[in-house]
């Protein structure tokens, strides 16, 4: 009863116009962002992360969930109308999805990829409520030991399933941690790796960091990458309310359908690492499995494309369960948004539900009317959306080249982070272009001080 | 069977790991002085690392050059054949230009939003970029204001931020 009157009081406080106009802009942004294609979610956190700086910490939240939550549908866009997933994690709904769109049904497979992010989402958001606050218990009874242990947990799993090179996934982690450790010892006060810079004697701040990892060796790659079927796109004449509303109603006819990727997205979700892409190739291949014609698989049904949709938006609310409650991002997407957290002083972790319960709240009911938004803009701007997605990558990165040295700038005003986020970028590239995941890393970077004291406690004991 | 005589395979086998380590040695002396105190050492210990890492990339994109001649003449690799070592110098710059440029132009932004001042460099940054990806000039100037406008109003209704005038100005 509690739980329901501290939900139905976060709820109600984000009729606010603040609120419910960020939730309206992180949504409508993670849409766009997610459309285009190379832009995974995880860069556009990275690149709006430093924007938030002037919110409060729910606010900075509340608009970042948004955007997570948005840009899980984005990707669905290119990925039906031109067989071009906007994100990776939106791979497995161009497999139904872009036959849909070549017999000439890309309004009702937009359709249905919404009506099952939508109903995927909602799911997943009343299995995260039942989830958080039992978890949160159980973990406010670790101690240094106990968290010592998550941590390193919670980084070599990362570390293992994310670099697909268990070796190379680790040393990233290493290097994080090495990377965490510059600045004041914890236990003496005494400087280490500073190299003399001043700037380092509070370790390396996150958001230089996250940028230069995520977003500026990104653009590095995407200097590179042609225009993708950019004609084709701009020829086609889709999104027709009438038809994408009938794609909807497909997909709330399958109710089941709808379940199963919902569960599944949201289990896979909660396991630190594991991420949208898995969770989606699980979900497509149980539902082949499981169908009485899987053989109609890849042809172009709506049961392929719900079992991808209802997925992926439901790995969101997942993936924020270990993120809170144990401080372990399980994707780069969840890194950015705990680095988020840490940036308006909100530790992650056993202590966040007793000291931050009602933000939490606050973000599950962000999510919520998130859902409500994406389905709107999904319905009557599917149309321009599909266009948006046409601006050339020589454009898009010179304007968002500019915000990312912004951003490395604004939030503490110190000209040495944006020589930090250059150095970061660099590095980013190196290692993804050696085959490094950059993830492990930032995880390394993120968690290294946790570990750290946590161990120092244990030794003095 | 062909002799393996190509410099770049010798220098690659039997050169790479004893030259990684005299720079990782050295590299590790000359930082140490500046691990923790005062110094200004880091920007010699950097630039090591930042030779070796350019070196390592050279090697590999020299020998993956060497190959794919090898594989495209039939697996005799002539290096004459091919234009020599200025012909492979031409095709990795071809290769990585763009990296390049963007890398240097990122550099530029940086040291000249310092000495001269955010939005004039923003401008010059935006509009060099947009150039090197072949944006024509006209619609380059347009993104560069166009964004550095964008930049002027952030800074200054959302995120109530000085940006650094510059020294020259």
């Amino acid at each position: 009863m509690e739980l329901l009157q501290q939900l139905a009081s976060a709820f109600l406080s984000l009729f606010s116009w603040q609120y419910l106009g960020l939730i309206l802009l992180g949504t409508f942004v993670g849409v766009i962002v997610g459309a285009l294609p190379g832009f995974a979610s995880g860069n556009a956190l990275a690149i709006m992360l430093p924007m938030t700086v002037v919110f409060e910490p729910a606010a900075a939240l509340i608009f970042m969930s948004s955007l997570y939550m948005g840009s899980a549908y984005g990707g669905s866009i290119t990925a039906i109308l031109i067989n071009t997933p906007g994100t990776p994690d939106a791979t497995v709904t161009a497999i139904d999805g872009y036959p849909m769109a070549r017999r000439g049904m890309a309004d009702e497979a937009m359709g249905i990829s919404l009506g099952a992010s939508c109903l995927g989402g909602l799911l997943s958001i009343l299995m995260v409520v039942l989830i958080i606050q039992p978890m949160s218990k159980f973990t406010l009874a670790f101690g240094p030991y106990e968290m010592f242990a998550v941590g390193i947990f919670g980084l070599s799993i990362i570390a293992v399933i994310l670099g697909g090179d268990t070796v190379k996934g680790l040393a990233a982690a290493v290097l994080g941690m090495l990377f965490a450790s510059m600045g004041a010892d914890p236990a003496k006060g005494m400087a280490r790796l500073t190299f003399g810079f001043i700037q380092l004697y509070d370790t390396i701040p996150f958001v230089p960091a996250v940028i230069g990892l995520f977003a500026f060796s990104e653009f590095m790659f995407m200097v590179d990458k042609e225009q993708v079927a950019t004609d084709k796109l701009r020829a086609m004449d889709v999104g027709k309310v009438k038809n994408v509303w009938r794609g909807v109603v497909t997909a709330i006819k399958k109710p089941l359908a709808v379940l199963r990727a919902s569960v599944i997205g949201f289990v896979v979700g909660v396991i630190p690492g594991m991420g949208m892409a898995v969770a989606t190739f699980a979900s497509y291949g149980i539902a082949k499995n499981t169908s009485k014609h899987p053989e109609d698989f890849g042809t172009g049904i709506p049961e392929g494309v719900i079992a991808a949709e209802g997925c992926n938006n439901a790995v969101v609310s997942g993936s924020l369960v270990p993120t809170f409650a144990l401080g372990i991002p399980g994707s780069s997407t969840t890194a950015v948004m705990m680095a988020a957290l840490m940036l308006h002083g909100v530790v992650p972790g056993p202590e966040l539900m007793r000291n931050y319960g009602f933000t939490v709240y606050q973000v599950f009911g962000c999510l919520l009317l998130a859902v409500v938004i994406m389905f709107l803009i999904g319905l009557f701007l599917a149309k321009w959306l599909s266009k948006i997605t046409i601006i050339p990558n020589n454009i898009l990165v010179p304007i968002i080249s500019v915000l990312i040295f912004l951003g490395a700038f604004a939030c503490r005003q110190v000209f040495f982070d944006i020589g930090l986020m250059f150095f970061f970028g660099i590095l980013g590239y190196a290692m993804r272009k050696q085959g490094y995941p950059t993830v492990p890393l930032l995880l390394g970077l993120i968690i290294g001080p946790t570990v750290e004291s946590n161990m120092m406690r244990v030794l003095r004991m | 069977m062909k002799k393996n005589n190509h410099w770049l395979r010798f220098f690659w086998s039997k050169l790479t790991v004893p030259a990684f380590m005299v720079f990782f040695i050295i590299s590790f002396f000359v930082s140490s002085h500046s691990l923790s105190k005062t110094s200004t050492q880091y920007p010699y210990f950097l630039l090591i690392v930042l030779s070796l890492l350019v070196l390592v990339i050279l090697i590999r994109e020299f020998r993956a050059d060497a190959r794919e001649r090898g594989a495209e003449e039939g697996g005799t690799a002539e290096e004459e054949s091919s234009g020599g070592f200025a012909g492979a110098c031409k095709r990795i710059w071809a290769k990585w230009y763009k990296q390049i440029g963007f890398v240097f132009i990122s550099l530029l932004y940086i040291v000249f939003i310092y000495y001269v001042g955010y939005y004039v460099s923003t401008f010059l940054f935006a509009f060099a970029l947009a150039r090197l990806l072949k944006v024509r000039p006209v619609p380059a100037l347009a993104v560069a204001a166009g964004i550095t406008a964008v930049t002027f109003l952030m800074l200054t209704f959302w995120l109530k931020v000085s940006m650094p005038a510059g020294l020259l100005i």
